[in-house]
């Protein structure tokens, strides 16, 4: 994931790449590489993903210490599927990039791959998906461009 | 105060993992080619987490079956994602389906 941002991020001072870097979880980075990617050329879009990634982290401390204090009184609230809000929210972000054959493909071999490699030890099944994903996209193209 | 330090070393770990990348791109050129392939990782990784989120609600079982209440509010959150390209909408319909789902679930099945 740092990878992919580093076009977008290279030109900033460290004073900016330590924050970001240490906020860059899975959720900031969707949330910045979309607006990133949009076709404006904001030179204040690492504003945008310093805005994202710290509401995010103190929305996940306020919960968490809302979960340790009152956290008992609600009924299983785990069960609940609160999760699933993370998994609809990447569906969002996802279909925009759905638009070509590469894309297709990519989002197809990393979905089945995922699902394949999901066992493997250490979140191994992601990387190896996600790289098999980004391989299949790019192997489209060449193909296509040919 | 062994938390605290589990805790001071995490985050070092989630800071190491992350940092030196960014700390070096400014002296890092991309070629054409590299920028290319960085253009499919985030859909690739996105897709890479959502898929197994959905799918396998217990681990290392796929459930293709309408008892799974994230597999219905999946298929309707890209349904809406598609035709109305909202994001918050499709939030907002996605966790309704699933919730919706999972309630009628909770009836017909006790």
């Amino acid at each position: 994931m740092p990878f992919s941002l580093v076009p977008h991020l290279q030109h900033l001072p460290a004073a900016w790449k330590l924050p970001l870097g240490f906020w860059l979880t899975d959720e900031a980075f969707a949330v910045a590489i979309a607006r990133y990617t949009q076709s404006d050329r904001s030179p204040h879009k690492h504003w945008y993903y310093l805005g994202a990634a710290l509401f995010m982290y103190i929305n996940w401390q306020v919960c968490t210490l809302a979960g340790l204090t009152i956290g008992h009184s609600i009924p299983n609230a785990a069960s609940w599927g609160l999760d699933f809000a993370m998994s609809v929210t990447f569906i969002g972000m996802v279909i925009p990039y759905v638009k070509n054959k590469p894309m297709i493909a990519t989002v197809i071999v990393a979905g089945l791959v995922a699902l394949l490699a999901h066992g493997l030890p250490h979140q191994l099944g992601l990387m190896v998906a996600a790289i098999a994903g980004i391989a299949a996209g790019v192997a489209t193209e060449n193909l296509s461009a040919h | 105060m062994n938390e605290f330090l589990l805790i001071g070393g995490m985050a070092t770990v989630t800071f190491l993992i992350r940092y030196p990348v960014l700390a070096m791109s400014g002296r890092l050129k991309l070629s054409p080619q590299i920028l290319r392939v960085l253009g499919y990782v985030p859909p690739a990784v996105l897709t890479a987490i959502v898929l197994p989120a959905v799918l396998m609600p217990t681990e290392n079982q796929i459930s293709l079956s309408y008892t799974n209440a994230r597999m219905i509010g999946a298929i309707a959150a890209i349904l809406i994602g598609y035709w109305r390209n909202n994001l918050l909408l499709t939030i907002v319909v996605g966790m309704m389906v699933f919730f919706g789902w999972q309630g009628l679930l909770a009836v017909w099945v006790s």
